[in-house]
């Protein structure tokens, strides 16, 4: 799950190397962090949240193989 | 793409000119001589070479860029699904429309006559099928929608990347032609606006061309964002309006035989309008 939010976030982000994803088990669900470059966050997370949104929604398809719960954080 | 065809004296020089209009190289084209031409004597009796000339569309860039940033997502995803018989479309295949691009312009209105976007799809099949297609299509438009986003970032280019699961996409698009006839129908034998549940541009696309043939109904999109929505509205002429007395039984009773049939399509029944009334999205009528 960690692999799919990197993937997406390195291709997308015009700074791939700042991007840092983070899994931790929390309790009942998985929590994924995602870190990128300042200039980057507006492009992860999209015109209305768009790219975030998509990114959730595969992440969900991700879990759903793991049979975990995920969620997917942009601090 | 449209072929261009050119004429010239010779067949190189109404290659030339083509090229010249097309802004492409030899390499980027296709040549078909319609016709070679004569050159005739002193003038006479000459006839111009023809040629038509087709931009190739597929740069092997994109296509590969597109294919391994699917197959990337699928892997990390962790799927059992693999991307099958890639296939160039081809701009022909397109309704004449101007095509609603999924990312940049919300609604593609204005703005088109830049660059034109290469077309590709791709089908995926496998036991994840079902999984990658979602409720209501959601995860395909999600993974449609990022594999759009990345791969214009990566080659820089215009892409309409389509993306189906088993033919998922075409079955869906069946339904919602089948479904705005059948209200194009009922809009007409009631003289009534009809309003289709909210979908996304792509869908609203399907349906504005489905009934664009259709002389006796127009459609129109009200609503913003996630709600928006089609109407299909009878053309008033030569039609009476609808008598005003006693519609309120009728009125409630009209959507129920719209109840979609397929339970995987979120639509409820679509609610119908009395003429004469301004539409306003978000208008309920009460249900029987």
């Amino acid at each position: 799950m960690k692999e799919l939010i990197e993937y997406i976030a390195r291709s997308i982000a015009d700074d791939p190397a700042a991007v840092v994803v983070t899994e931790t088990q929390e309790e009942d669900r998985v929590v994924i962090r995602l870190e990128v470059a300042p200039d980057d966050k507006g492009k992860v997370i999209g015109r209305q949240g768009r790219v975030v949104q998509a990114m959730r929604t595969l992440l969900r398809v991700a879990a759903v193989k793991k049979g975990v719960r995920v969620n997917l954080e942009i601090p | 793409m449209e072929p261009l065809e050119m004429t010239g004296k010779t067949v190189e020089e109404a290659v030339e000119k083509a090229l010249r209009q097309l802004d492409a190289g030899l390499e980027d084209v296709e040549v078909v001589v319609v016709d070679k031409g004569r050159s005739g004597v002193f003038g006479l009796g000459a006839e111009d070479a023809r040629v038509r000339v087709t931009l190739k569309l597929e740069a092997p860039d994109v296509f590969d860029t597109a294919k391994e940033t699917i197959e990337g997502l699928l892997g990390a995803m962790g799927v059992a699904a693999a991307v099958v018989l890639p296939e160039i479309s081809q701009r022909a295949a397109m309704p004449a429309a101007p095509p609603l691009l999924p990312p940049p312009s919300p609604e593609g209105e204005g703005e088109m006559p830049e660059a034109e976007p290469i077309f590709l799809t791709f089908d995926i099949e496998g036991e994840d099928a079902g999984l990658l297609i979602g409720r209501g299509g959601e995860t395909l438009s999600s993974l449609q929608f990022l594999v759009n986003f990345i791969v214009s970032r990566k080659t820089g280019e215009k892409v309409m990347i389509n993306i189906d699961v088993e033919g998922y996409r075409e079955r869906h698009a069946e339904r919602l032609r089948s479904q705005a006839m059948h209200l194009a129908d009922r809009a007409v034998q009631t003289g009534r606006i009809f309003a289709m549940d909210p979908m996304p541009a792509r869908d609203r696309r399907l349906v504005h061309m489905a009934l664009a043939g259709d002389t006796r109904v127009r459609t129109e999109s009200v609503g913003e964002g996630e709600d928006r929505k089609i109407t299909i509205i009878p053309k008033r002429e030569g039609r009476p309006p609808p008598p005003p007395r006693g519609p309120r039984e009728y009125l409630g009773q009209q959507p129920r035989d719209q109840q979609p049939r397929d339970p995987d399509e979120r639509h409820r029944s679509s609610r119908d309008q009395r003429t004469g009334v301004p539409f306003q999205s978000g208008t309920r009528f009460p249900q029987a």
